[in-house]
C-alpha cells in the first residue's frame, strides 16, 4: 500500500493517469546506494528514482561529472547503474524489484561526493588521446598506469566470486523477421503475416507500440487521429495465429545469408529467416553546448516516457529547447499537467513552426522564443537554470542577446536519426537527404527492407501503410503471397527538415559529444587536427560511439562535427561501419547453456565408486589414479593390474584395397601382415610430422582392427576418410568402433592366470604369442583380444562390446582377487611406459617431430615405394637429424625434473645455451630412479650414458643420456 | 573356463537413471528404466510437456556400400530412400549409407539376413551392429521442439523435419543422428550419438529442459504412450 510517507519521499510522482503502466495498488522497496526507496511493480529503477526526486544516477567515465536521465530508453551510458552482482545496468529499463540493491559505480568514495571528479581539474592536460601519448614511457610504469586508469576510468566490477548465471540459447527459424515492435513493426508483421508467412516480431521493449505508448498528448480534445491506431494494431497483431512477439528483445546484428542473433534478458536467440524488416526506429539526437551533460537536461522523448509510462515528472519548471513540432507536443503534454513550461526556445523562425499547439501554448502564456538557442545549463550537480541567446541573419549566436532563464528541467527537442546500424549491418547503403537532413539507407539486399522512421518516414499514418506493403513484400520474398514492387527506400512522408544543422553551440565550457567517454567537441576538433580527418579514424582514436550507446547518442553530432571540421558534406564524411552488437549484450548471454562435452566410459562411475582421481583427457574423464600411483605400477610389475583404455580409437577397415591403404598411411610395412597379427605402426603428415600411432590387427582375409590415441581417434578418423574420399578408398570401408568396444588391459606377470579364468581360449605364449589378435568369449561375452606390452609386461588387451563393459570389467577385477588384482590409472600406466623408454605421441613429440628424430627409425621403411611423409623424411634422412629423443637417467634419484625444462650447455663464453628439452620425468619406482625422455642434438644423443645438465630452478643437475629401455630392455617380460 | 553371471547389458545413462531413482526391468538382455517416480505422472508428463527416454537398447545397424540400397532392397523389400529420408526406421544418411534402427535384440537376425544377401549378391556391402557403441534418447512432448531448439540449431518444425526422416547434425556440441518419430499426434525424436557422450548429452537435455518441466521417463509409460 502506498503510505502517506511514501508519497511525501516521491515528490515527482505525478496522479495516476490512463495508459501508465505501473501498479499504484502495491508498493515495493529497494536501495540506492544504501537508501531505501518506493516504487510500484511496472517502474523501472530510474523511474523509481526520479520519483524520489534523485537526478544524480551516475558518475561519467572520465571526468566524473554527475550524470542524470538523458534518453531514458537503454540507449545513453548516463544511468548506468551496479545491482548486485551485475554491473553497467540501465537503470532505464530494468524493472525494479523488491528488496533489489542498487549501487553507483565507478565513484570513490560515493555517488554525492565523488572525489574522482577532481581530474576534471587537470582535464586541459587529459585531452582526447591523452593516454596514448603520456603512459607509453617509462614502459616499467605501465602496470601502475594501468592499475591507476582501471580505477579511475571505467564502468561497473564483475567479482571474481560472483556465481555463474543461468544463460542459454535458443534457435528460431521463421520465414520474416521484424526487428522493432513500433507502428510500422507491428504493421510490417501484419503484412507479412498476412500473406502467409511465420513471423517473428522483435522489440527491445516490454511490450509493443513503440513511440506511440508514450506520445499519446494528455488532452484528448487535441487527440490525433494516429493515436487510435496502436490499440487496433496491438489487437490485431495479437489475433494473428503468424505472428509470434518477443518483446524485451533485442536484435543485436545480421550476419551473413539472414542470420540473426538477438539477446531477451539472459538468452540468446540465432535467428535463420527469409528475409528481414527492420523497423528499429530513430534515436532522439542531444545537442551539444555547455553543460549539457547536466543532470535534468533530457531528450524531449525521455521526458514523455517517464510522463506517460510511469506517472513520473523530472521537473517542474521547465524549458523546452526545439527545432521542430516534437518539442510543442513535449510542452503541450507538460501544460496539459500542470507544469510550469518556463519558455519554448526554438531555432525556427515563427511562420516556420505549424504545431497544432502552438495557439493554445501561447495563449496559456508561454513565453517563446524563436530564433533562439541554448547556451548553457546553468548549475554544479543538476539544472537550475538555461542560458539561452539568438541566433543572427548569418545564423551565428548573438552574444549580446543572452538572458538566463530559471528552470530545473531542460528538454531537448531537436530532431531524430534514423536507428539503422542493423539496416547497414546486412550490406545496405545510404546518403544524406539534404530534404529531412538525415543520413536515410537508399539500397538492401534482397530480402530485407527498411520501413517506419529507420527508413525516414515520419508520419504514423504512412508508416502503417508503407510498412503493411513492405511486409506482404517480404513474405512473398519468404515464399508466400505475391510480390510487391516496393523497395527498401522510403516513400513515406520526411520529417520537416529542422531550421539549421547546427548541433553544436560554441562556448567555454565543457560540451560533450560522447557521453560514453567523455569527449567533448574540443576533443574532436583536436583529432581531427591531428590527422585523424576521417570519420573512422575519428572513432578509433576518440572512442566516439566505441562505448555502451554504441553510437546512438554521438554518431550523427559526430559526423556533422567532422564535417564541419574538414569542410567536407555530411554524405562526403560518410558514417562508421555498423557492425554487432547494436547494444552492450552480456558475456554470459553470448556463452549460452555450459556446454562442453565430456565422454565418460561405460564403467566411469565404478571408477568414481573406487576412490578415482578424474583427468581430463581430450574429452574424456579417466583415472589418473586410485590413491597411490607408484603402488599401482608396482602392482602391474610384480602381480597384475587392469585399466581402462575405452577411450582408444577402434576402427574398422573392410574390403580388398585396405592393405594398399594402410602402405600408404603408416610408415612401415603392411602387405606381409598375417592374419590374427598385430603390428604397431606410426602415421605422418606429409611434412614427414608424427600424426599419431597405434596397432592395427588383421582380422581376416578383409577385415582389420585399428586403434589410435585416445585424443586422436576422431582426427585420424576424419583424416582417413579425407583419404578414402579423395581416390584411396576404393574397396575400403571405414567404420569406427571405438564407442562400440570398451577396452582394458589386463597387464603383469599373472594376467595370463586371470584371464585363464574367464575364458576357454588357449592362452599359452605358443597358441597366442606376442602382438597376436584373437576372439575369445571373456566372462561369456565375446570378445576381441589383443596381446600387447605398452606397460612392458605380459598384458592383454580385453575389448568387449561396450554394453558388457562393466560386467567384464567386474568379472576380471573378480577373477584377479586371488592374484593381488588393483586398477591401475593413467599416471601408473604413464611410469610404466616410461620405464619401456615408450613415447606417448602428441607428449613426447610435438608439431614438428619426425618419427627418425623420435627414434622410430626402426618403424620407418624408406625403401617402400610410397607412404605419407616419405619425401620428406627422406630428406631428412639425408641432411641428417638435429635433434634425436633420447632416453635418460638422473645422478641424483630423488631429482625429478619438471616435463619441458631446459637442456643446456655453456657456450664459449661461459653463457648457457639451450640445446634440447625434457619431455617425459617420472620417478621409477621399480628402479628407484629419475627418469624420462628428451630431446638432444644427435651428437650428444648418440652416446650411451653422455652425461648433460637439466636446469631446475635455477640449478643445473646431471642426467645421462640411456639407449636401451630402463626396464626389461630386451623385452622378455612382454613375451612370456 | 566362464563365470555363472549371465551377462547383462548396460546403457551408458544407467548411473543417472539409478541417480534418479528408477526401478529397472530388462529387456533383450538389457537392463533398462522401468519406471523413475509413477508411470501415469510420467504419461503426462510426456503428454503435456516433453520427457526423455532411454531407447539404447533399441538395434542399431549401419549399412555402407555403393550397392546398400540393393542388398537392403532384395533382403527387406525396401523402397527407394532419399538421402535423410526414413522408411520402416532405415534412414539413407548418404548414398552409400543408410541406418537401421530395429527393436532391441532383432539387430543380429537382420544383420545375418543382409550379410547372407550381401555374399549372395557378391556386393561389396559391410553390415556393422553399433548398438553397443550409441547412446539412444528419445525426448518426446509437445514441448519436444522447442528443447531440442536450445541445444541444436537445426529447424524441427515439422515442415521442416517431418516425421519418420533423419538428420545428421550438432546437438550441444556433439554431433548426432536425429530421428523424427513421432508417436501418433506427439513429437517425439530420437537422438543417436556415441555412447559415451550420452550422459552428457542427457544431463544437457534435462537442463535446456527445466524451463518445460523435463521429466525422464521408464520403458512402462514409453510402451503406453506407444500402445495408445
Amino acid at each position: 500500500m502506498r503510505t502517506e510517507q511514501d508519497t511525501l519521499i516521491t515528490p515527482n510522482r505525478l496522479h495516476p493517469k490512463e495508459g501508465e503502466v505501473i501498479d499504484r495498488a502495491t508498493t515495493i522497496r529497494f536501495t540506492f546506494d544504501g537508501v531505501e526507496y518506493p516504487a510500484h511493480p511496472g517502474d523501472t529503477v530510474a523511474s523509481a528514482l526520479t520519483a524520489a526526486g534523485v537526478q544524480v544516477l551516475s558518475r561519467s567515465f572520465k571526468y566524473h561529472r554527475p550524470r542524470g536521465l538523458l534518453c531514458c530508453s537503454g540507449h545513453c551510458p548516463n544511468c548506468l547503474v551496479q545491482i548486485g552482482d551485475e554491473p553497467n545496468v540501465r537503470a532505464c529499463t530494468r524493472p525494479v524489484e523488491a528488496g533489489m540493491e542498487v549501487r553507483a559505480q565507478n565513484v570513490w568514495p560515493s555517488l554525492k561526493r565523488d572525489l574522482l571528479s577532481l581530474t576534471q581539474l587537470g582535464s586541459r592536460f587529459m585531452p582526447v588521446g591523452f593516454y596514448y601519448k603520456t603512459f607509453i614511457r617509462p614502459q616499467k610504469l605501465w602496470p601502475l598506469y594501468e592499475h591507476t586508469l582501471r580505477h579511475v576510468a571505467g564502468l561497473g566490477e564483475v567479482h571474481i566470486d560472483t556465481p555463474l548465471g543461468e544463460f542459454d540459447k535458443q534457435y528460431l527459424h521463421t520465414d520474416v523477421v521484424i526487428a522493432g515492435g513500433g507502428p510500422a513493426g507491428i504493421s510490417a508483421a501484419l503484412g507479412a503475416a498476412e500473406g502467409g508467412a511465420q513471423v517473428l516480431l522483435f522489440d527491445e521493449n516490454p511490450t509493443l507500440g513503440g513511440h506511440l505508448r508514450f506520445t499519446v498528448p494528455l488532452d484528448s480534445s487535441s487527440t490525433p487521429e494516429v493515436s487510435k491506431d496502436l490499440p487496433e494494431l496491438l489487437e490485431a497483431a495479437n489475433q494473428q495465429p503468424n505472428i509470434a512477439v518477443f518483446t524485451d528483445t533485442s536484435v543485436l546484428g545480421w550476419y551473413q545469408d539472414n542470420w540473426l542473433c538477438a539477446v531477451k534478458g539472459t538468452r540468446l536467440f540465432k535467428i535463420r529467416t527469409k528475409s528481414v524488416v527492420v523497423a528499429t526506429g530513430a534515436y532522439e539526437v542531444p545537442l551539444i553546448f555547455d553543460n549539457n551533460d547536466l543532470p535534468g537536461v533530457m531528450l524531449g522523448s525521455a521526458v514523455q516516457r517517464l510522463v506517460h509510462l510511469f506517472g513520473v515528472l523530472p521537473g517542474k519548471q521547465v524549458v523546452i529547447v526545439t527545432a521542430n513540432e516534437d518539442g510543442w507536443d513535449v510542452a503541450a503534454d507538460l501544460q496539459s499537467l500542470g507544469v510550469n513550461v518556463g519558455a519554448i526556445v526554438d531555432e525556427r523562425e515563427p511562420n516556420a513552426c505549424s504545431s497544432p499547439y502552438r495557439d493554445g501554448l501561447v495563449n496559456a502564456g508561454v513565453p517563446v522564443f524563436y530564433r533562439h538557442t541554448i547556451l548553457e545549463a546553468i548549475g554544479s550537480n543538476a539544472v537550475r537554470g538555461a542560458k539561452i541567446a539568438r541566433i543572427d541573419e548569418r545564423a551565428a549566436i548573438s552574444p549580446t542577446t543572452t538572458q538566463s532563464l530559471n528552470c530545473n528541467l531542460i528538454v531537448i527537442s531537436m530532431g531524430w536519426t534514423p536507428a539503422t546500424e542493423l539496416a547497414y549491418m546486412t550490406g545496405g547503403k545510404s546518403e544524406y537527404n539534404e530534404e529531412c537532413a538525415k543520413i536515410l539507407p537508399v539500397s538492401s539486399p534482397p530480402g530485407v527492407y527498411v520501413v517506419g522512421r529507420a527508413s525516414g518516414t515520419h508520419a504514423v499514418d504512412s508508416q502503417i501503410a508503407e510498412a503493411h506493403q513492405i511486409g506482404s513484400t517480404a513474405a512473398a520474398f519468404a515464399g508466400s503471397g505475391e510480390v510487391n514492387k516496393l523497395t527498401a527506400q522510403s516513400s513515406g512522408t520526411l520529417e520537416p527538415r529542422r531550421t539549421s544543422d547546427r548541433v553544436c553551440v560554441p562556448g567555454n565550457k565543457k560540451r560533450f559529444v560522447c557521453y560514453c567517454e567523455d569527449v567533448t567537441d574540443e576533443d574532436v576538433e583536436l583529432a581531427i587536427a591531428e590527422g585523424y580527418d576521417s570519420i573512422e579514424l575519428l572513432k578509433r582514436y576518440s572512442t566516439i560511439s566505441m562505448g555502451p550507446c554504441q553510437g546512438a547518442m554521438c554518431s550523427m553530432n559526430t559526423i556533422h562535427l567532422c564535417a564541419r571540421a574538414n569542410d567536407w558534406t555530411v554524405q562526403e564524411t560518410g558514417t562508421t561501419t555498423a557492425r554487432p552488437p547494436t547494444t552492450p549484450v552480456t558475456l554470459g548471454a553470448l556463452a549460452g547453456q555450459n556446454m562442453e562435452p565430456v565422454q565418460t566410459t561405460p564403467i566411469h562411475q565404478w571408477h568414481l565408486d573406487h576412490g578415482a582421481a578424474m583427468m581430463v583427457a581430450g574429452l574424456w574423464l579417466r583415472p589418473n589414479h586410485y590413491g597411490d600411483p607408484a603402488a599401482e605400477a608396482m602392482g602391474v610389475r610384480e602381480r597384475v593390474g587392469l585399466i581402462d583404455v575405452s577411450p582408444l580409437g577402434k576402427l574398422q577397415l573392410t574390403g580388398p584395397g585396405v592393405p594398399e591403404l594402410l602402405e600408404r598411411i603408416y610408415t612401415n610395412r603392411w602387405e606381409n601382415l598375417r592374419v590374427g597379427r598385430v603390428r604397431y605402426g606410426v602415421m605422418c603428415n606429409d611434412e614427414g610430422v608424427v600424426l599419431n600411432d597405434g596397432v592395427c590387427a588383421h582380422l581376416n582375409d578383409e577385415t582389420w582392427y585399428m586403434t589410435t590415441t585416445s585424443t586422436g581417434a576422431t582426427t585420424i578418423f576424419e583424416w582417413l576418410q579425407w583419404w578414402l574420399q579423395s581416390g584411396w578408398g576404393e574397396g575400403i570401408h571405414l567404420t569406427d568402433l571405438t564407442d562400440v568396444y570398451s577396452a582394458f588391459n589386463l597387464a603383469g606377470p599373472q594376467s595370463r592366470a586371470v584371464l585363464e579364468k574367464l575364458t576357454e581360449r588357449d592362452l599359452a605364449s605358443k597358441a597366442f604369442p606376442y602382438m597376436r589378435i584373437r576372439s575369445a568369449k571373456i566372462a561369456d561375452v565375446p570378445c576381441r583380444l589383443l596381446r600387447l606390452g605398452f606397460t612392458g609386461e605380459l598384458s592383454y588387451e580385453v575389448h568387449c562390446p561396450s554394453g558388457y563393459a562393466l560386467h567384464v570389467w567386474e568379472a576380471l577385477m573378480e577373477a584377479g582377487r586371488e592374484f593381488g588384482i588393483a586398477p591401475f590409472g593413467v599416471e601408473a600406466q604413464r611410469i610404466l611406459r616410461l620405464e619401456k623408454a615408450h613415447i606417448i605421441v602428441g607428449q613426447d613429440t610435438d608439431a614438428m617431430s619426425d618419427p627418425l628424430s623420435a627414434n622410430m627409425a626402426w618403424a620407418v621403411k624408406l625403401d617402400k615405394p610410397d607412404f605419407l611423409g616419405k619425401p620428406s623424411l627422406m630428406r631428412i634422412s639425408d641432411e641428417g637429424l638435429k635433434q634425436l629423443l633420447v632416453g635418460f637417467k638422473m645422478a641424483d634419484p630423488d631429482v625429478v625434473p619438471d616435463e619441458g625444462l631446459q637442456i643446456v650447455e655453456p657456450d664459449a663464453d661461459g653463457r648457457l645455451k639451450i640445446i634440447g628439452w625434457v619431455t617425459s620425468s617420472r620417478f621409477s619406482p621399480t628402479l628407484a630412479a629419475a627418469i624420462g625422455l628428451c630431446w638432444l642434438p644427435p651428437e650428444l644423443a648418440s652416446q650411451d650414458g653422455a652425461p648433460f645438465t637439466i636446469r631446475i630452478d635455477g640449478h643445473l643437475k646431471e642426467a645421462r643420456v640411456q639407449h636401451s629401455a630402463f626396464y626389461d630392455p630386451d623385452g622378455e617380460r612382454l613375451r612370456m | 573356463m566362464s563365470t555363472s553371471k549371465t551377462p547383462t547389458k548396460l546403457t551408458p545413462l544407467r548411473s543417472i537413471a539409478q541417480r534418479l531413482g528408477a526401478t529397472f526391468t530388462e529387456e533383450q538382455g538389457w537392463r533398462i528404466p522401468e519406471v523413475y517416480t509413477a508411470a501415469e505422472g510420467e504419461i503426462t508428463a510426456a503428454r503435456e510437456r516433453v520427457v526423455l527416454a532411454d531407447e539404447t537398447p533399441n538395434g542399431k545397424l549401419l549399412l555402407e556400400g555403393d550397392h546398400a540400397d540393393s542388398v537392403l532392397m532384395d533382403a527387406l523389400d525396401l523402397g527407394s530412400l532419399q538421402i535423410n529420408e526414413g522408411s520402416d526406421r532405415i534412414y539413407r544418411l548418404r548414398n552409400d549409407i543408410f541406418f537401421m534402427s530395429t527393436p532391441p535384440g532383432r539387430e543380429v537376425r537382420v544383420q545375418k539376413k543382409l550379410t547372407t544377401t550381401s555374399a549372395v549378391s557378391k556386393q561389396f556391402v559391410t553390415i556393422t551392429d553399433i548398438t553397443h557403441g550409441r547412446a539412444e534418447i528419445r525426448v518426446i512432448g509437445p514441448d519436444s521442439q522447442e528443447l531440442l531448439s536450445k541445444v541444436c540449431g537445426l529447424d524441427f518444425h515439422p515442415s521442416a523435419f517431418p516425421n519418420e526422416t533423419a538428420k545428421q547434425s550438432s546437438l550441444a556440441k556433439t554431433t548426432q543422428l536425429i530421428i523424427r518419430r513421432d508417436i501418433g499426434e506427439l513429437p517425439a525424436f530420437s537422438i543417436i550419438g556415441t555412447q559415451s557422450l550420452g550422459p552428457y548429452v542427457w544431463d544437457t537435455m534435462m537442463e535446456a529442459g527445466r524451463e518445460f518441466g523435463i521429466v525422464p521417463i521408464g520403458r512402462a509409460a514409453l510402451a503406453a504412450l506407444e500402445e495408445e
